[in-house]
């Protein structure tokens, strides 16, 4: 089966002074569609590295990123910006919404990426409509006009996973997604993540400190200086005899 | 599409852009009203240089030749059209044991200075209403008192004409004198038939020494009448007289046939006045190979100095208003490069979302050039209609206030001229606009060069 998106060797190092800091030391990773993965570790182990790298937000000091085959960490800034666009959505822990635009706008903004004024403009509607579906489908039909500094956190969240998915991604970065809420709204966001999973079939890498969140997802990659920590795996009964 | 979104939304959300936009709208303003005003100011100056003087003249002739001599090989250019020979000299005016303080430019070893000198002209009437508006100068002096009475020979004096405490001893008309209505003003002392005392000198060798000394010579006249050419220099310091009286004042006997026609300066009119320069030299030419005094130029070499200055004056105009509108450019950079400092966050959201750098860049050139586009449109139409109504403004600050935004008598003119030109605004707008694109563009790289991961850890 061929990963949708895949890491391969990634190494990442960043330099301070004239010292050469390493936080990726060789990171080997598959997401498979439709699949939800948690990334786990320590704070400062490489997990948002990692994601901006997978994102091709970051270019890796060493290693590939492949998506769905295509090594595309390599290809010129402009092709990743598009890949990035159609393919990959982000959802941060902060929201990141534009405080100059409301629901809609914002969600709508994930849609303009790419068209010129007249392009936009024939098909503007049709994004208006589906960003309000989106935006009704996470039960903010009457928040379309709200600013975000008039949103909670949860409802903030709620539009940063719209803007995500109005361009209908295959796969999802999420970095710390439940990070800035309570233990209600963090639950309802989960609840609505594993929902457009089941619906729509997006993959998401989700960074986490939250153990319930690793334990829900189908597989946990954890992270550990920069490295993969290999799956505990269980003894076999001839290991144990000889114990 | 984002970049034109963003751009306008970052843009209108931020009030302190329209600092830059007002910027640009003064500067842009200021250059269109100033300089049109300049421009028509410029204008007039020309215009009124050019109606108090010929297309080309002959100046710093000898008088050792009759002037028929000299008219014929001047005539033999073909674009000589019409001639007018003059006699240029200078003299003092008195009315009634007061002088009159002419108001003649001369130039001195510490430049250019008004002294109480009249620029006298001797001219030939019947010719010189060929190569000037003379006609027309006569014409346009609406007092009745002070009209010529005889318009086609506008030095004559009517007897009737002199008061009768000017009235010489023997009942004799004095030769008549043109004054220029600038210089008569509101004094009601001048009327038709005043009498005036000229008082000069001419230069005369002693047959028995050769040396050469001033004689001083005091001819009465009567005001025949004023003149207005419109060329405030010119008029304020010149009086007309008719050629052969100045020649008598010279020692010549307008009756003796063997006495010269004298002359030292020759105005010369032109078919085309286009190829002014080229005759210039033709003639120039001529003269030199007759052995005949002299040297013909054109008006525009004539004012020279007059016109460099004004031009000067303009450039120098040019620059301030460039350099404010710099500054008003400057203006723009401040707030965008506040606004990108402000908004990196949301460059490195943008990035998530698929935005290239060169968009990133366009959304912060756009808010610069919009601003300055918007800046420059208000700005030309508060030009445009504050050169439309800065006549009315003017005369009602006058008339309510007292002050004026510029006082137009002060230069002769009876309106604050001004010349609206298409290709001024254009200009204007495009050096604002290129102006506000350097200055944008510098932040706007800024922005495009920004990490997008940095970018989202910003706090």
């Amino acid at each position: 089966m061929t990963a949708l998106l895949k890491a391969e060797g990634i190494q990442k190092s960043y330099r301070a002074g004239t010292r050469e800091l390493p936080v990726l030391r060789g990171i080997d990773l598959d997401l498979f569609a439709g699949e939800i993965v948690a990334l786990v570790g320590a704070s400062g182990a490489g997990k948002s590295t990692l994601l901006h790298v997978l994102g091709l937000l970051d270019r890796p000091t060493q290693g590939r990123v492949f998506y769905r085959d295509i090594p595309v960490s390599e290809l010129p800034p402009a092709k990743q910006a598009r890949i990035r666009h159609r393919e990959i959505g982000f959802v941060f822990q902060f929201y990141h919404l534009i405080a100059e635009l409301n629901a809609l706008q914002n969600v709508c903004l994930g849609a303009m990426m790419l068209d010129s004024l007249p392009q936009y403009f024939g098909k503007r509607k049709k994004i208006k409509d589906r960003a309000s579906q989106l935006l009704a489908d996470m039960g903010l039909g009457d928040r379309l006009k709200h600013r975000p500094s008039q949103l909670s956190g949860g409802e903030r969240q709620r539009v940063a996973i719209a803007r995500a998915l109005i361009s209908d991604p295959s796969v999802i970065l999420a970095d710390e997604p439940t990070g800035n809420l309570d233990s209600h709204t963090a639950e309802e966001i989960l609840d609505l993540i594993w929902r457009i999973n089941e619906n729509d079939g997006v993959s998401f890498l989700i960074v986490t400190h939250n153990e319930q969140v690793a334990a829900r997802a189908d597989r946990t990659i954890r992270l550990r200086d920069g490295l993969v920590v290999p799956p505990l795996v269980p003894p076999t009964p001839s290991q144990e005899a000889r114990v | 599409m984002y970049k034109y979104f963003l751009g306008l939304k970052f843009l209108l959300s931020r009030k302190i852009n329209l600092l830059g936009m007002f910027g640009v709208l003064v500067a842009v303003w200021a250059l269109i009203t100033v300089l049109s005003i300049f421009k028509g100011f410029i204008r007039e100056v020309h215009t009124q240089v050019r109606g108090a003087a010929s297309d080309l003249v002959l100046i710093g002739h000898r008088m050792d030749r009759s002037y028929e001599k000299v008219e014929a090989l001047l005539q033999s250019d073909p674009n000589v059209r019409a001639l007018a020979p003059r006699i240029s000299w200078f003299g003092l005016l008195y009315v009634r044991g007061g002088m009159i303080r002419g108001q003649y430019v001369g130039d001195t070893e510490k430049g250019s200075r008004s002294t109480n000198f009249f620029r006298i002209y001797g001219i030939d009437f019947a010719r010189e209403k060929n190569v000037t508006g003379i006609t027309k100068w006569l014409s346009r002096v609406p007092e009745e008192r002070l009209k010529v009475a005889d318009p086609s020979d506008p030095f004559r004096v009517l007897p009737e004409d002199l008061p009768k405490e000017d009235r010489g001893d023997f009942g004799q008309v004095p030769p008549g004198l043109l004054m220029s209505l600038d210089r008569i003003g509101n004094e009601r002392i001048f009327a038709r038939g005043r009498a005036l005392t000229l008082a000069s000198g001419r230069r005369i060798r002693d047959p028995k020494t050769g040396k050469v000394q001033v004689q001083p010579i005091k001819r009465k006249f009567a005001l025949a009448g004023a003149f207005h050419s419109g060329h405030y220099d010119f008029d304020a310091g010149t009086l007309l007289i008719d050629i052969e009286v100045m020649r008598s004042i010279f020692g010549h006997d307008p009756e003796d046939e063997d006495s010269l026609d004298v002359f030292n300066e020759v105005a010369i009119a032109l078919h085309d006045s286009k190829s002014a320069v080229a005759t210039t030299k033709r003639l120039n030419k001529i003269l030199r190979a007759n052995g005949i005094s002299g040297t013909v130029f054109t008006w525009q070499q004539r004012q020279q100095k007059l016109l460099q200055a004004v031009s000067h004056e303009q450039g120098l105009m040019k620059l301030i208003l460039f350099v404010l509108m710099v500054v008003a450019s400057v203006l723009i950079f401040a707030t965008l490069s506040m606004m990108v400092s402000e908004k990196i966050r949301d460059i490195g959201i943008l990035a998530a979302l698929g935005a290239t750098r060169r968009g990133t860049a366009m959304i912060f050139l756009f808010c610069g050039m919009t601003t300055a586009l918007v800046g420059t449109v208000l700005g030309s139409i508060a030009g445009y209609f504050s050169c439309l109504y800065i006549n009315p403004v003017n005369d009602y600050l006058w008339t309510h206030y007292g002050a004026g935004l510029f006082p137009p008598r002060l230069f002769g003119l009876e309106k604050i001229p001004y010349v609206l030109e298409a290709s001024w605004f254009l200009q204007v707008a495009l050096f604002a606009l290129g102006t506000a694109f350097v200055f944008s563009l510098l932040p706007a790289l800024r922005a495009a060069r920004y990490d997008p991961v940095k970018a989202l850890r910003h706090e």
